[in-house]
């Protein structure tokens, strides 16, 4: 088999997220990061004497990056996406520096399904896929919905299994 | 080696030196989160102490034996033994735990000795498992004989139950007759000095600053003073000054160099480092003695390192990765200093069956990478360049003109000397300016890869290319997007197409 003939990861379809984990991201980001500007304002009156112009123009700062990073987390949504081939599971993120991951199913020690305090609002979960050694190499994929997640968990253990029987 | 020989089949409690080394652990622990206060405390004891101190300090006594007599206790109900096909330990003082880790689980058994061991004639005996972080194993005190035993025992164990799986029938011959092993590298004294000179001690140095700093900080937090002032006002000579700081910088420099050298050579001591058909054996150490294996076909990635001082004397540093368990488990690679060319080939080669005729195409990675990097210099040269400016201080015009310069000649070296080697079955890496770190691993051993693009490497059709392993990563930066996508469908399809035993 030459090079040419291997099957490729250009030239794959990508599935995109579910269109509402743009909203869970986008509330998670803000939450945060308006606690800490809150903590931040709530210090600064308390300390006697800080110059009220530091004070704003660091949190003027903060919520110029904060609507700065929703831009970017907005365009970089459609860029979110995963794929399940024969052998692997794929997932792409990043706008400005983008990554492309692939997990081969044969090194798969366990997966998860997860859902965090927002995801559950919307009945989105998170699958996580570990491998052997640091968690360097663990993927996460983000913005699926349950049933969804749960079927490719049971895809990938099924798999697995069955890798091990061979 | 026959069953019945064996005395671990029935829970047992380790031997009773361990629970020296429990009151050890103890004492250790309390003085290690508590020393600022025994040290206020000896150093007030003079003064009349108010009644809250005396509870204060009757309460901390009391805790402390409480907490020795459970340390004792402890020993009582520790019991361990092997059962047919997993080692068990039950333990605990007030909550009993009971532990089951499955042979197969368990990637390796280390027999460890520090001071105390030493001085009791006792080993203790830590059991690895990947990826299981928290059910980490250490039997803390055993008989040498006994902890040989049932390493022997466990791997033997494994071994059949891995001919099992792969259906191959047990080497009956080899089974009984002991493993042999030829010594590939002994380090005499003279070999110890010569790798002890030749450390990085810059790094040392560094380490030194951070001690003392924190040292400072908590004595004075303790005191509640400022020990540094008290200290410059109560001898001026301290103040800092050039010539000042140019002694303390010289006085640094000599205390880092010894500091590693005996590091070096009492961690290296007598290091003996074996090879037999199934793995590797090192052992090392003058005070605390340490005994590491390895079996072949766990091995992950090799890599060998090299600094200025060491290419000159030839010598180079290989460290062994397998897998690593729980998180932060670097240490639990084989490394070893002081390797000649020969010993590194014969290392590699030995690990990885083929290593030696592979046939490495190689690949350099793109000028791109300069012109990317040298950027991230220009900022701190600005910031220096304007300062010098406004402050009218010519000597800023040092680094606002060092940082591009030497950057950027570090950057150019990087990007020139930086080679990605590939074979069919093998990818190899060559990186550093100063020194130089090779890398090699079999290409099925890669269990996730990863393209990563800048907006500025996709302008450019370039990527960088990142292959993790069960053991540790390589990372080659600023590929041509063609070789970097063909290497990964390469990998996947290599490590896809055929199911092996990898780790």
């Amino acid at each position: 088999m030459s090079i040419e003939e291997l099957p490729s990861v250009a030239e794959v379809e990508w599935q995109g997220l579910n269109k509402a984990y743009l909203r869970v991201d986008l509330i998670g980001l803000w939450l945060f990061r308006l606690m800490v500007l809150g903590v931040f304002l709530a210090y600064t009156f308390f300390v006697e004497g800080f110059p009220p112009v530091v004070r704003w123009s660091i949190a003027g700062l903060w919520v110029f990056l904060l609507l700065l990073t929703t831009v970017l987390r907005y365009l970089g949504f459609r860029i979110k996406g995963y794929a399940v081939r024969q052998h692997d599971l794929m997932y792409r993120r990043g706008l400005l520096f983008r990554s492309v991951t692939v997990v081969p199913f044969t090194r798969i020690q366990h997966s998860e399904v997860e859902q965090g305090v927002i995801e559950r609002q919307f009945g989105l979960s998170s699958l996580s896929v570990f491998t052997a050694g640091g968690s360097q190499s663990d993927l996460v994929i983000p913005g699926l919905k349950r049933e969804d997640a749960e079927r490719i968990r049971n895809f990938l253990s099924q798999k697995v299994a069955a890798d091990e029987e061979e | 080696m026959k069953r019945s020989e064996l005395n671990f089949l029935v829970p047992r409690r380790q031997a009773q030196a361990a629970i020296a080394i429990f009151i050890y652990k103890f004492v250790v622990r309390i003085l290690r989160a508590a020393w600022p206060i025994l040290l206020v405390f000896l150093f007030r004891s003079n003064k009349e102490q108010s009644n809250t101190e005396l509870l204060m300090n009757a309460v901390v006594v009391i805790g402390g034996l409480f907490s020795l007599g459970v340390s004792v206790v402890a020993y009582f109900r520790y019991f361990f033994h092997l059962e047919e096909d997993q080692l068990v330990i039950q333990k605990g003082v007030f909550n009993r735990s009971l532990t089951k880790l499955p042979f197969e689980r368990i990637q390796n058994l280390y027999i460890e000795q520090n001071v105390l061991h030493r001085l009791l004639g006792v080993v203790s005996l830590r059991v690895d498992s990947a990826g299981s972080s928290g059910h980490e194993v250490t039997i803390d005190a055993l008989e040498r004989k006994d902890a040989e035993a049932m390493r022997a025992y466990v791997l033997e164990q494994k071994r059949e139950e891995a001919q099992e799986q792969t259906g191959l029938a047990p080497e009956t011959s080899g089974q009984s007759a002991p493993v042999a092993q030829s010594l590939v590298l002994r380090l005499t004294f003279e070999d110890l000095l010569r790798i002890g000179v030749t450390q990085n001690h810059l790094a040392t140095a560094g380490v030194i600053v951070g001690t003392v700093f924190g040292f400072l900080f908590t004595v004075a937090g303790a005191f509640e003073q400022d020990l540094v002032k008290t200290l410059i006002e109560r001898w001026p000579m301290l103040q800092p000054g050039f010539w000042g700081f140019l002694i303390l910088a010289a006085i640094l420099f000599v205390v880092a160099f010894f500091l590693t050298l005996i590091r070096t050579v009492t961690q290296h001591y007598d290091l003996q480092f074996f090879e037999s058909r199934e793995g590797f054996q090192l052992k090392a150490g003058l005070f605390n003695r340490r005994e590491a294996s390895m079996q072949k076909r766990k091995i992950q990635l090799i890599r060998w390192t090299d600094n200025p001082l060491r290419r000159l004397l030839g010598l180079f540093r290989v460290s062994i990765h397998q897998a690593i368990s729980g998180s932060e488990r670097a240490a639990e690679q084989i490394s070893i200093p002081g390797c000649k060319s020969v010993q590194v080939d014969d290392v590699v080669h030995s690990s990885f069956e083929g290593s030696g005729e592979a046939v490495f195409r190689g690949h350099s990675i793109s000028k791109a990478y300069f012109i990317w990097y040298i950027r991230f210099t220009f900022l701190p040269a600005v910031v220096f360049g304007a300062l010098g400016y406004f402050l009218q201080e010519p000597r800023f015009a040092l680094p606002a003109i060092g940082f591009p310069v030497l950057g950027g000649l570090y950057l150019w070296l990087y990007q020139q000397r930086f080679q990605l080697w590939l074979s069919p079955e093998y990818l190899k890496t060559s990186e550093g300016v100063l020194g130089r770190t090779m890398t090699l691993l079999p290409v099925y051993k890669v269990q996730s890869v990863r393209i990563r693009q800048s907006f500025f490497q996709r302008r450019r059709s370039l990527a960088s290319v990142e292959l993790y392993t069960a053991g540790g990563s390589v990372r080659v930066p600023f590929l041509p997007l063609d070789l970097a996508r063909a290497l990964q469908d390469y990998v996947l399809y290599r490590v896809e197409s055929r199911r092996e035993d990898w780790m």
